[in-house]
């Protein structure tokens, strides 16, 4: 999953974004609203973290654009403004949440977590595919009974495949959804990462499968 | 209310009082002058006659004074005290013989014969003489000098006193009941446009003072500058509220960013607590982190400390010195950002001041230009003392952002250009603390755009310089 900050404050930028890729998410930064904007409309994002006090161009106005050109990307509103009229206003310009600083690390992940979920139209923190299941809560993998040990990488992958479950996901999906700008991604990142995860999610009893299709992408299956 | 129906109501208390006190006393002296009357009619009745005095009346008794319930009743007596002659209406009883004279006769209240009230008048008199040759004299020690006492029953007097009495207290009790609902409902009607403005003042606070304005069109013409003025305080009042907001809105913008910064370095140092590197950051960060606060705060408390603070300590002070040992406190600064500093200054500029706080004002001044200069900018700093002590320091240095809008915010807490707030360098007091001390000073600070690219900011000891240019 990739996630855009835009926050002016450095040090709290690099905190997060530390935090967010420890987890496991491909994080792009913008220290200022314009460049959150330009980065919002060249990225797929899954979620958007924005803080509203943005040099150039400001959370709010950001967000209106966004909202104006169709992007639905969840934002998350990250701000010191704590009066309930800047939340209303924050809220009714389109964010999906609100969270004022100083706010646990915590809860931002977790708010993090529920608006992807939110976005791709599942309420459980759990995924199930055959015998495989994701924990989002906890970025864990079981399959066929057994924890999977995965890096925070190939734990984001899987969870990627498996909220598309049987449908064809392209390496550029991928590339666009689990790294970020900073990434280097060279023509085998994405077999090399399939490769090691198949290898990871080689247990008794498997019954989900990653099916590679040639020339096009990867599909995640069950067969029992 | 209340207070003004006492006061009228006392007030009809002693009208009606004095209105009583002239009825009765018109009535008594109608009443007394019928019975003096009476009495002289009576007086002209005794003659000397040779062979004694006669009283033609009691040869031809007059009707009024021969029943009790007529109530009339006269005694004579001759000066030794023999009674000559009395009524029959006095029965056995007696009058008593107290008297004046005809000019000044005596008047008083009597207990008549069967316990009714009368009046009674008293005179002494000389009989009409009758023969020529008889030894009548005018001496009040004549042997023929009389005393006739006359009274009369008073009791239809006493009726009409005590109706005038009734009739006034009945009417007074009217009068003020109708006074106080008179009063009642002059005052509602009065009061009623003053209600509804203390309501509509009532019903103000805090948040509602934005658009809060009083409205005048019930009002009559008395209370209208009262609705107006307070109109204008509402908008005095509206405008320290929002700069207040502002102020803590700010003061939390700039401690809680600090706060959040140290609290998610914190937090990622101890959720990946074997990371080196998060390791190491954390502390460059904590570090980072806790100066912003302490420079935020130490501002601020320097602000309040010169707001609140009360004594001063003036004596000499060389300008000139105190503006080069600031100035070589950031040497460095100047040198690593190729920064030029042109000064115009005095060898000498002895001033009676208060150096410690002088030194903060220069610290300001001088850390506010550097700071808001490009790389390489030049600084020009002028000092110019007169002939009567003034003295006038002028800061210049080249401006990148700021407009005219802009000079009028420049001096309030934590106002920054930027309103993301985002350099930690800056929050926004120094300009306010060097306000607040130059007040304490006696001085006055400003800033203007003498052109477009040029900033200026003009401390001055005389008094003439308060404008905002």
């Amino acid at each position: 999953m990739r996630i855009l900050i835009a926050e002016d404050s450095r040090s709290l930028l690099r905190s997060l974004q530390t935090a967010l890729r420890k987890t496991g998410y491909a994080v792009d930064a913008a220290e200022d609203g314009e460049a959150a904007c330009w980065l919002a409309e060249s990225n797929p994002y899954d979620v958007i973290l924005l803080d509203l006090m943005l040099p150039k161009l400001s959370g709010l106005e950001l967000l209106h654009r966004l909202r104006n050109t169709g992007n639905q990307t969840p934002v998350l509103i990250l701000t010191a403004l704590d009066a309930v009229d800047d939340r209303v206003k924050g809220l009714k310009t389109g964010a999906d949440d609100y969270l004022t600083k100083p706010f646990a690390l915590e809860e931002l992940l977790a708010r993090v977590e529920a608006l992807l979920r939110r976005k791709h139209g599942t309420r459980s923190p759990h995924l199930r595919l055959g015998n495989l299941t994701i924990h989002t809560a906890s970025h864990t993998a079981e399959l066929g009974g057994r924890q999977l040990s995965l890096q925070p990488r190939e734990y984001a992958l899987l969870e990627y495949l498996t909220s598309r479950p049987g449908t064809l996901v392209t390496r550029t999906d991928i590339e666009a959804h689990l790294y970020d700008e900073n990434s280097e991604v060279f023509s085998n990142t994405i077999d090399s990462a399939i490769c090691m995860l198949r290898k990871k999610m080689t247990v008794p009893n498997q019954e989900v499968f990653i099916r590679t299709r040639k020339g096009l992408g990867y599909v995640l299956e069950v067969q029992t | 209310m209340i207070a003004l129906i006492m006061s009228t109501g006392t007030l009809m208390i002693l009208g009606s009082g004095t209105f009583y006190i002239l009825i009765e006393r018109a009535l008594l002296t109608q009443f007394d002058q019928a019975l003096l009357m009476k009495t002289k009619m009576l007086t002209l009745f005794p003659e000397v006659e040779r062979d004694g005095i006669s009283l033609e009346f009691t040869e031809r008794p007059l009707p009024e004074f021969e029943r009790p319930e007529l109530g009339e009743y006269y005694q004579i007596w001759l000066h030794g005290g023999t009674v000559l002659s009395k009524s029959h209406s006095l029965g056995n009883a007696s009058l008593e013989p107290q008297y004046g004279t005809l000019e000044n006769p005596v008047f008083r209240n009597i207990q008549l014969p069967g316990g009714r009230a009368g009046r009674a008048i008293g005179v002494g008199f000389l009989p009409t003489k009758e023969i020529k040759n008889h030894a009548v004299t005018d001496s009040p020690e004549s042997p023929f000098a009389m005393i006739l006492v006359f009274a009369r029953d008073r009791t239809p007097l006493d009726h009409l006193l005590t109706e005038v009495r009734l009739g006034i207290i009945m009417t007074g009790c009217i009068l003020l009941a109708l006074t106080g609902w008179i009063v009642n409902r002059t005052l509602r009607n009065g009061l009623a446009p003053i209600n509804r403005l203390t309501q509509e003042v009532e019903s103000l606070d805090a948040h509602s003072l934005t658009s809060a304005q009083i409205t005048t069109n019930h009002l009559p013409a008395e209370p209208i500058p009262i609705a107006t003025e307070l109109t204008s305080l509402i908008g005095r009042l509206n405008e320290a509220f929002q700069r207040e907001r502002r102020l803590t809105s700010d003061i939390a913008h700039e401690i809680n960013t600090p706060l959040s910064e140290l609290r998610t370095a914190s937090e990622v140092a101890m959720k990946w607590p074997d990371d080196s590197e998060i390791t190491r950051n954390l502390a460059q960060q904590t570090l980072e982190s806790v100066t912003n606060l302490q420079n935020v705060t130490g501002k601020l408390l320097e602000l309040a400390r010169q707001q609140n603070a009360l004594s001063l300590d003036r004596y000499e002070v060389d300008l000139a010195a105190l503006w080069a040992e600031t100035r070589s406190r950031y040497a460095a600064k100047f040198q690593n950002r190729k920064l030029v500093l042109n000064e115009i200054f005095p060898a000498k500029a002895l001033i009676k001041s208060d150096s410690v706080l002088l030194r903060i004002v220069l610290d300001n001044l001088l850390e506010n230009a550097m700071e808001y200069s490009p790389d390489g900018a030049a600084i020009r700093c002028t000092l110019s003392v007169s002939a009567d002590d003034s003295w006038r320091l002028v800061m210049e240095n080249p401006n990148t952002a700021l407009s005219h809008a802009d000079l009028e915010h420049l001096f309030e807490p934590l106002w920054r250009h930027d309103s993301s707030r985002t350099s930690s360098k800056h929050c926004g007091l120094g300009l306010a603390l060097v306000k607040t001390i130059a007040a304490r000073l006696g001085m006055n600070v400003y800033a203007c755009l003498p052109d477009p690219d040029t900033f200026r900011l003009v401390l001055d000891s005389s008094n003439e310089g308060s404008r905002t240019k």
